[in-house]
């Protein structure tokens, strides 16, 4: 797949710059044949400076490999840096290709923390970067954080458990979105929602706001009177978003007893998470 | 709108970052520098720059602010050759970043000669990135350093233009605009330079590429000094274009060189985090955390 993906990548960044594309293939062919760190390291630092921020022409070309719609919103310059990866990916062997991504990791700036992590979705052997992507998701850094946590699949396929758990829960600290974290629904879990109701517990205690997505973790999976009953009291507590979001994830709670608590329950009703979102406060 | 030219915020806090954002400080240059002890291995100094490309530019959005740097091996630590080496094989890594304006602060302390061979190989560096460079002259023996520098510079064929010489004073102001250089100058609180003596020499030799910063750092220091001095040269009949020139534009147009630092950056609201939560397609309008 990724050998392919490189190749529409390489085709989407002709037409977009050629000239620049034309200058980066000479050095990338003479890079492989002739590796060094200091030059790759080189090459991908340099490149939005030489495809500035040009917007991509044919990008429809990556859709088949791209569910989120990442690489096309990006620029010239960013998926100049994915060619180099992927090419690289391809031509070095597995343990010299990690060192080596593992060396940028350790000097890249903001935006190239992203790009790193957004692209290890599209790299072959992502498994090897999975501690590359749970420094990401301890960041405290907004931006990069997000790059691990939405449009890509790569946690939902890499992370364990805690790995896993940790993402959502950092989330919920950061005030960034959970809803539409990839997998979490396939991958909720009993751990998950204990931590979540805590935090819930503990940020309430302080008499501080609990984000409205933090429910649906708890809702998806409530079916012991107890769950239900602290769904319940959260439902009182809560705002008008924290409300329509309990009464959504009950709603999609296959537990019978969950469904009956939801139409008790009135508020708002929402047809899904996305709607909420865009609620008013 | 202010530009401290020249800061290290690393070592301030975020009551800082907030009183210089209410006092418009849009935008700060952070050259790389020693941490008041010397570095003893090249790995803490590359994640101290990897913390003036990440972290520190992090910081500075929460609050607005625009965060620049500049790469450099300080003339301090040049002095030990072993760590010097290896940073030296490092910079080029960080040379290429986003947000990096120059290569810098480099230049004398005591003028010995492992700091002038660092010195000639980084202006080599300035020329390989095409990138302007932040001198930092010696706080004894100024003048003498000072010259020195700009002799180096020339002799690796540098365009005064593509320099900035900092730390001036009333002994080297004349000879460093003479020659054709940025001119800047640091407003310490206590020692050296002072407001007073600032508005003195913006009357004297006008606005023309000469600039002012606080290099404000671990030591007593004031974050302030730039839209303070500002306000007192106002005070003192200075031209309102000449303190625009000599807080904002002249800087600007200095590092704008570097093809890195632009008044789009801080003309348009939260540069980076906007771009992502666009793609979430909620935008949750969070103010800019204080805590953690």
């Amino acid at each position: 797949m990724s050998d392919s993906l490189n190749s529409i990548v390489a085709k989407v960044l002709q037409r977009s710059s050629s000239e620049p594309f034309a200058a980066l293939k000479k050095e990338l062919d003479a890079l492989v044949r002739s590796f060094t760190n200091k030059q790759f390291f080189f090459l991908f630092a340099i490149s939005p400076r030489r495809f500035k921020q040009s917007a991509l022409s044919s990008s429809e070309l990556l859709s088949a490999h791209d569910p989120y719609q990442v690489l096309s919103n990006w620029n010239a310059g960013q998926l100049a840096r994915l060619h180099i990866l992927l090419t690289l990916a391809q031509a070095l062997n597995d343990g010299q290709f990690k060192n080596s991504v593992n060396e940028l990791f350790k000097s890249a700036d903001v935006n190239e923390q992203v790009l790193l992590v957004q692209s290890l979705a599209f790299l072959p052997g992502g498994a090897s970067f999975v501690e590359r992507a749970r420094e990401a998701a301890r960041s405290n850094i907004e931006s990069v954080f997000c790059a691990v946590a939405h449009d890509s699949d790569y946690a939902k396929n890499y992370f364990d458990l805690a790995g896993w758990n940790q993402l959502v829960l950092k989330a919920a600290f950061l005030a960034v979105p959970i809803w539409n974290i990839a997998g979490l629904r396939e991958r909720n879990n009993p751990e998950l929602v204990t931590m979540l109701s805590n935090y819930a517990r503990e940020r309430q205690a302080a008499g501080r706001t609990v984000p409205w997505d933090l429910y649906c973790c708890p809702g998806w999976l409530a079916s012991a009177q107890s769950e239900l009953a602290f769904m319940q009291q959260q439902f009182t507590l809560g705002s008008k978003k924290i409300k329509a979001a309990i009464v959504l994830a009950l709603l999609e709670n296959p537990a019978p007893a969950a469904n009956s608590l939801a139409k008790q329950l009135t508020s708002t009703q929402a047809n899904s998470w996305q709607d909420i979102a865009k609620m008013e406060p | 709108m202010y530009i401290d030219p020249h800061i290290h915020m690393s070592a301030r806090t975020t009551d800082d970052y907030q009183a210089m954002a209410d006092a418009g400080v849009v935008a700060v240059i952070e050259p790389a520098f020693w941490l008041g002890q010397p570095r003893t291995s090249a790995e803490t100094y590359r994640d101290y720059l990897a913390s003036l490309v990440g972290w520190e530019r992090f910081r500075a959005s929460q609050f607005g602010i625009s965060h620049y740097c500049a790469i450099g091996l300080n003339s301090k630590e040049a002095n030990n050759p072993e760590l010097a080496e290896a940073v030296l094989e490092i910079l080029p890594l960080f040379l290429a970043k986003e947000g990096v304006v120059a290569v810098g602060e480099i230049g004398f302390d005591e003028q010995t000669s492992l700091e002038e061979k660092y010195l000639r190989a980084q202006l080599e560096l300035a020329k390989q990135f095409e990138l302007p460079v932040m001198v930092h002259t010696p706080h004894r023996d100024k003048l003498q350093g000072t010259l020195l520098t700009m002799d180096i510079c020339e002799e690796h064929s540098l365009a005064p233009n593509q320099v900035i010489i900092d730390h001036n004073n009333e002994t080297t102001v004349k000879q460093v605009l003479e020659r054709g250089y940025w001119t800047a100058f640091t407003l310490y609180p206590q020692t050296k330079m002072g407001s007073e003596r600032m508005v003195n020499i913006a009357r004297e030799y006008g606005s023309e590429r000469i600039f002012i910063d606080s290099s404000a750092d671990w030591g007593v220091s004031d974050p302030l000094s730039v839209p303070k001095t500002a306000n007192l040269m106002l005070q003192s009949g200075i031209a309102k274009s000449d303190v625009e020139k000599i807080c904002y534009h002249n800087a600007l147009e200095a590092y704008a060189q570097s093809g890195q630092i632009n008044q789009q950056h801080w003309q348009k609201p939260s540069y980076d985090q906007s771009r992502l939560f666009e793609g979430n397609s909620v935008l949750r309008g969070q103010k800019p955390k204080v805590s953690e």
